[in-house]
């Protein structure tokens, strides 16, 4: 009967068929090969892996829920705004323009606000892990 | 028993233990792509934890087309190539075509002791084979992915994976053969 060659001992060694005699050196070699391809790194990861990337995981979608958040807060403003506007243009049209003078200023404060949110969050947060 | 389907509608519905049972369930899996890619144990641990951030904001685009964990593994897989593309661009340029005419590097008196273990010396020669053996030997080997899903992972044709597979498996055997008949090289 005929030796086995490299391909054909390949596939005997995954379980599947074959013709030929496997050869000792080859065959003994294959199967220490096979046998160490299938061993599981020494070194793995930390035994609190999966806690550690939930707190992340949990920080990320806090930032984003956050910045949904200002975003939309932003877009309310903005719309009363120009719903305060348009009401005074309607009611009172001699004192839109002096109304418009200020749009900048009102436009500010929620710009302010959510930018006095966030520096806070992110102080708080040090402080937290200072503790 | 872990049901993929089940676990991720909960995820998509916020259920934030259903998203910590799915790192349990795959952490193995991404450790042993991200392990053989990356050498340095910090930068492969902060990689799993990158790609359990990517699969947490992508699993809204997940439409069970494949398996849960070969979408996971392509997303560990994708992660850790970048990684090396960005900081190891120096060791994918340096492997020659035809892995025959591959050398190992002059082994070190230390590199010499592991070999004392069969699965040590081994690890040691992967260690030093082109980062596309490398990762289809693991898929293959430890993740227990079949050719045709590992073209879906990498993206490589199906039969350039059994070629890869079988040159490495024979290159690695052919060494493994000197080791065990106490023919160091």
């Amino acid at each position: 009967m005929k030796e086995m060659n490299d391909d054909e001992l390949q596939q005997w060694f995954e379980g599947k068929p074959a013709q030929g005699e496997p050869g000792a050196d080859d065959a003994k070699a294959y199967s220490a090969l096979f046998e160490a391809l299938g061993k599981e790194p020494e070194r793995g990861l930390p035994y609190d892996f999966s806690a550690r990337v939930m707190q992340r995981v949990k920080a990320d979608v806090k930032r984003r829920n956050d910045l949904k958040w200002n975003i939309l807060t932003f877009a309310i403003f903005a719309v009363i705004l120009a719903g305060i506007y348009g009401l005074v243009s309607i009611v009172n049209p001699k004192a839109l323009p002096s109304l418009l003078a200020y749009k900048w200023i009102f436009l500010m404060v929620p710009v302010l606000f959510i930018a006095i949110q966030s520096v806070d969050q992110k102080l708080v947060k040090t402080n937290i892990f200072r503790l | 028993m872990f049901n993929e389907k089940e676990v991720v509608t909960r995820i998509l519905n916020g259920d934030m233990r259903a998203f910590e049972l799915l790192v349990k369930q795959y952490e193995r899996l991404v450790f042993y792509v991200t392990h053989r890619l990356v050498k340095e144990q910090e930068a492969a641990e902060d990689i799993c934890q990158e790609v359990f951030i990517k699969i947490h904001k992508s699993l809204v685009r997940f439409n069970f087309q494949s398996k849960l964990s070969t979408w996971i593994a392509r997303i560990a897989y994708l992660t850790a190539i970048n990684y090396v593309r960005k900081y190891h661009r120096e060791r994918l340029s340096d492997y020659p075509d035809d892995i025959e005419n591959y050398h190992f590097t002059t082994e070190t008196p230390e590199q010499l002791l592991t070999k004392k273990d069969t699965a040590n010396y081994v690890e040691h020669l992967i260690a030093q084979l082109p980062e596309k053996y490398r990762t289809v030997l693991t898929l293959y080997h430890l993740s227990e992915f079949s050719c045709a899903e590992i073209s879906e992972i990498t993206g490589m044709p199906e039969g350039t994976i059994k070629n890869y597979l079988f040159r490495a498996r024979k290159l690695l055997k052919d060494k493994l053969q000197a080791y065990l008949k106490n023919e160091l090289p």
